[in-house]
């Protein structure tokens, strides 16, 4: 099923590092935004290259494929991405309308494969 | 509603922006309290009161032992608002009053004993008795000294137990505290700021400041004021938390998730292993970091086993958590929640077996709150999601396995190390199990066991740094070297003279406890020296040269009895092996004393025997400097050379093949107890001595030897 629904936010330069990633690891899979738990207390958003699911919402944007669980667009709601290259921190940062923990967007996260 | 402040500088104070925030009783889900939520400005305020406090010697210069009674004073008013810390910890976080109602006692205990500790025992001084520096003598110590501002950072599963672990060991060591508590569970933490300023600890050495972590983190982490972190939560914000602390290399420690093995060996008693699993991983809902989330049950006793499991996980009766009879509460949060439901679906995605639970629970008399069934999953495979990620819930993987050794494999297959357990009927089994796990804590016959003086900590991806116990008081403390010159003069100083024109040592410190016996006739004191050293048993060591020479039975009749044998091998080179040959000798005749006869060669060999001998292994093992601590296997020299030096020397000096050069055992301990200087073996050679059996010896005693002849030149 496909719903074009406003389900993730682009910040500049996040396409074209995923972009990117999905090249190195030669691979032209939809990313799905998914929480996820590591350890001790607060969950957190995270990306992971994956197939889409007949239940799943889907959104095409600047040439990439995003889905995500009902269940958990219901709990997060819009996800906004962002692309850090600094100084020891580099990776996405992950923010969502509904924040999952208080640490939303603390982290930096790679894309799970 | 009951409203709580930011505790900063001595003072509870609204957050600088006025914001607040509703905290929320998840087992109703109704707001209990209204919260200051600190931002910025207020973590800076609570970082320079902190800074302040330190620097100002208020704490940090107390003695330990005054320290400890300002710490009994805080403990006191722990206790007495220990009612009011329950319930609300009952109350604010999801804990069952059965549990809750021991927080306060628990954090009396930890605050009484680890100042205590600090005051009695910790080891704040600490003399180095061997440097292990040849060239500098003097006096070695290290202090241990607070580190300064700490940051404590503590999740929502065990808010006011976790406070305790963070303030108490900060505050002994002479450290300060910024403290922020989980946004979800923020009260018992400004109740225990209460106490401290009750008590009279100074301004600024508690601070508590409650917020969102992901604004607050990047300030407390980052701040150049702040010289430690120790963070209890997940894996990702500890590393993101490592990865800011790098920028200005503060101490960090991290206390982080789990996904730990509980192992059932075939031979447990089933009723304990049982409970031993339904607690180790549903006690306070599976909210616990060490839980034994993945219980390894041995094949042959599967099936029994999680029948038990099964009919004791649907018996835990749920309820709200201030209800005495519950024996679980509800999760901590909606999110908490949905995050279990997501898991549990997941797990059945992947095609473990649901055998019980996997569903909420609504609690007769209560409408709302976060409640959730005892989930078990059969049949799961390691490498499933749910065996691998830490659900933080009442949710139970039972993996099968077929021997001991798969049971550890399959426990070390985890990015985690954090805790785990082993039942057995077998001890030695038990413990043998234990050690093949790769984790900071196994518990055998037992689950979820903490002491104060017993650390806690992770392996891999579970953390770094212990808490509790000595190890997790040095982790607030550094360590200062202080080194005192023996030697205060510029010219006496062999390391100032490598950026020196100056190339003489103008003193030194030469410590021989060499007793020099000298002489004609001075070999006979050796029956006497044998006795005053307590030996009975005495190995001549010498070279085949000597010994044809018949210098070796001149001292082998001087010893009489006490002589066990003569070793008679040693070249002119000796080499580590040299050593190992005349130790096995010595070994094997039980000797108790080394009697060298011969050259620099021979009584360096017989140094390197007598560490050897003592100290047992082999000569490899002791090419050290300075590292000796008690006497040596005695030993008494007879040179053959004038000026050899060796007997009254700290330095053997052996050939290592290995190496492919000579190396050295330097130390005073290896020093000669008796040097026996007699003309007989020193400047006269018996008749048949002759150029081939002078090998060893250096040029002096050429020379002794020539002169005694009236020759020139053999």
């Amino acid at each position: 099923m496909k719903r074009e629904i406003s389900i993730v936010k682009l910040e500049p330069g996040v396409s074209h590092a995923i972009r990117a990633f999905l090249a190195d690891k030669g691979t032209q899979q939809p990313i799905r935004i998914d929480t996820n738990f590591s350890g001790c207390c607060d969950a957190s958003l995270c990306l992971r290259v994956d197939n889409i699911l007949e239940t799943d919402l889907t959104v095409e944007l600047e040439g990439l494929t995003f889905v995500i669980n009902p269940d958990t667009y219901q709990l997060v709601g819009e996800v906004t991405i962002s692309y850090v290259d600094e100084r020891e921190r580099k990776g996405f940062v992950l923010t969502s309308s509904k924040p999952i923990s208080e640490w939303d967007g603390f982290g930096v996260s790679d894309i799970k494969i | 509603m009951e409203q709580y402040k930011l505790f900063i500088d001595g003072e509870f104070v609204d957050a600088a922006d006025g914001k607040t925030f509703e905290s929320i009783d998840p087992g109703t889900e109704a707001p209990i309290a209204t919260v200051a939520q600190a931002g910025k400005a207020d973590a800076e305020a609570a970082i320079a009161a902190s800074r302040k406090a330190f620097d100002s010697g208020g704490w940090s210069g107390l003695s330990p032992v005054a320290r400890m009674a300002k710490i009994q004073d805080f403990a006191d008013q722990v206790a007495q608002q220990g009612l009011r810390l329950a319930a609300t910890e009952c109350m604010d976080s999801d804990q069952i009053m059965g549990l809750a109602k021991f927080g306060p006692l628990l954090g009396i205990g930890l605050l009484r004993n680890l100042s205590l500790v600090a005051a009695t025992k910790f080891p704040w001084e600490e003399e180095i008795q061997i440097s292990g520096n040849v060239f500098a003598p003097g006096r070695e110590f290290i202090r241990r000294e607070p580190i300064g501002v700490c940051v404590g950072i503590i999740p929502w599963n065990f808010p006011m137990t976790m406070a305790f672990w963070k303030i108490a060991p900060a505050l002994v060591m002479g450290n300060t505290i910024v403290l922020k508590p989980a946004s979800a569970t923020p009260l018992s933490a400004l109740i225990i700021a209460e106490a401290a300023k009750a008590a009279g600890i100074p301004n600024g050495v508690v601070n508590v400041i409650t917020g969102p972590g992901g604004e607050l983190g990047k300030i407390l982490c980052t701040h150049p004021d702040v010289g430690k972190i120790a963070f209890t939560g997940s894996t990702e914000v500890g590393r993101e938390i490592m990865r800011l602390a790098s920028d200005t290399v503060k101490k960090v420690t991290l206390e982080l998730g789990g996904k730990s093995a509980n192992i059932i060996l075939d031979d447990a008693d089933m009723d304990l292993a049982v409970e031993g699993a339904v607690f180790g991983t549903f006690f306070h809902q599976g909210q616990i970091c060490e839980s034994g989330t993945r219980v390894l049950v041995s094949s042959k006793i599967y099936d029994e086993f999680l029948d038990k499991m099964k009919k004791r996980a649907e018996s835990i009766r749920i309820g709200y958590q201030m209800d005495p009879n519950s024996h679980m509460g509800p999760l901590v949060s909606k999110t908490q929640l949905a995050t279990v439901e997501r898991y549990v679906k997941m797990g059945n995605e992947e095609g473990a077996e649901l055998i019980t639970g996997g569903k909420r629970v609504e609690v007769k008399g209560i409408n709302g709150g976060f409640y959730y069934a005892p989930t078990i999953f059969a049949n799961v495979n390691n490498k499933m999601r749910i065996a691998q990620e830490e659900i933080f819930g009442p949710v139970v993987c039972v993996i099968k396995y077929d021997s001991d050794e798969e049971a550890v494999a399959i426990a070390n297959d985890s990015i985690y190390g954090l805790g785990g357990g082993v039942f057995s009927s077998n001890t030695a089994r038990a413990e043998r199990v234990a050690r093949g796990v790769r984790t900071g804590t196994m518990w055998i016959n037992n689950y979820h066991v903490f002491a104060d003086f017993c650390p806690f900590g992770g392996y891999k991806q579970s953390g770094v740094g212990r808490e509790l116990g000595l190890a997790g008081l040095h982790e607030y403390t550094q360590i200062k070297r202080i080194h005192v010159s023996a030697l205060a003069d510029h010219k006496t100083n062999i390391s100032f003279q490598l950026m020196s024109d100056y190339k003489k040592v103008d003193g030194f410190s030469y410590n021989c406890p060499t007793n020099v016996v000298a002489g004609h006739g001075a070999l006979s004191s050796i029956y006497k020296a044998v006795a005053d050293l307590g030996c009975r048993r005495a190995l001549i060591l010498t070279d085949p040269g000597v010994r044809q020479a018949g210098l070796a039975e001149l001292a082998k009749n001087a010893l009489a009895d006490f002589c066990v044998g003569i070793y008679d091998n040693i070249p002119s080179d000796p080499d580590l092996e040299t050593v190992d040959a005349a130790t096995a000798m010595a070994r094997e005749l039980k000797a108790d004393c080394i009697v060298s006869v011969g050259g620099g060669s021979v009584i360096d060999t017989a140094k390197g025997v007598c560490v050897t001998l003592k100290n047992g292994g082999k000569a490899n093992d002791h090419l050290n400097m300075l590292v000796l601590t008690e006497p040596q296997t005695p030993h008494i020299a007879i040179p053959t050379t004038a000026g050899t030096g060796s007997e009254v020397t700290s330095i053997a000096v052996l050939t290592s093949k290995g190496a492919g050069r000579k190396l050295f055992i330097v130390d005073t301990r290896i020093m000669p107890n008796v040097a026996i200087l007699d003309p007989r073996f020193t400047t006269s050679f018996p008749q048949g001595y002759n150029r081939i059996h002078r090998h060893g010896c250096p040029d002096t005693c050429h020379r002794g030897y020539d002169k005694h002849h009236g020759k020139q030149d053999m």
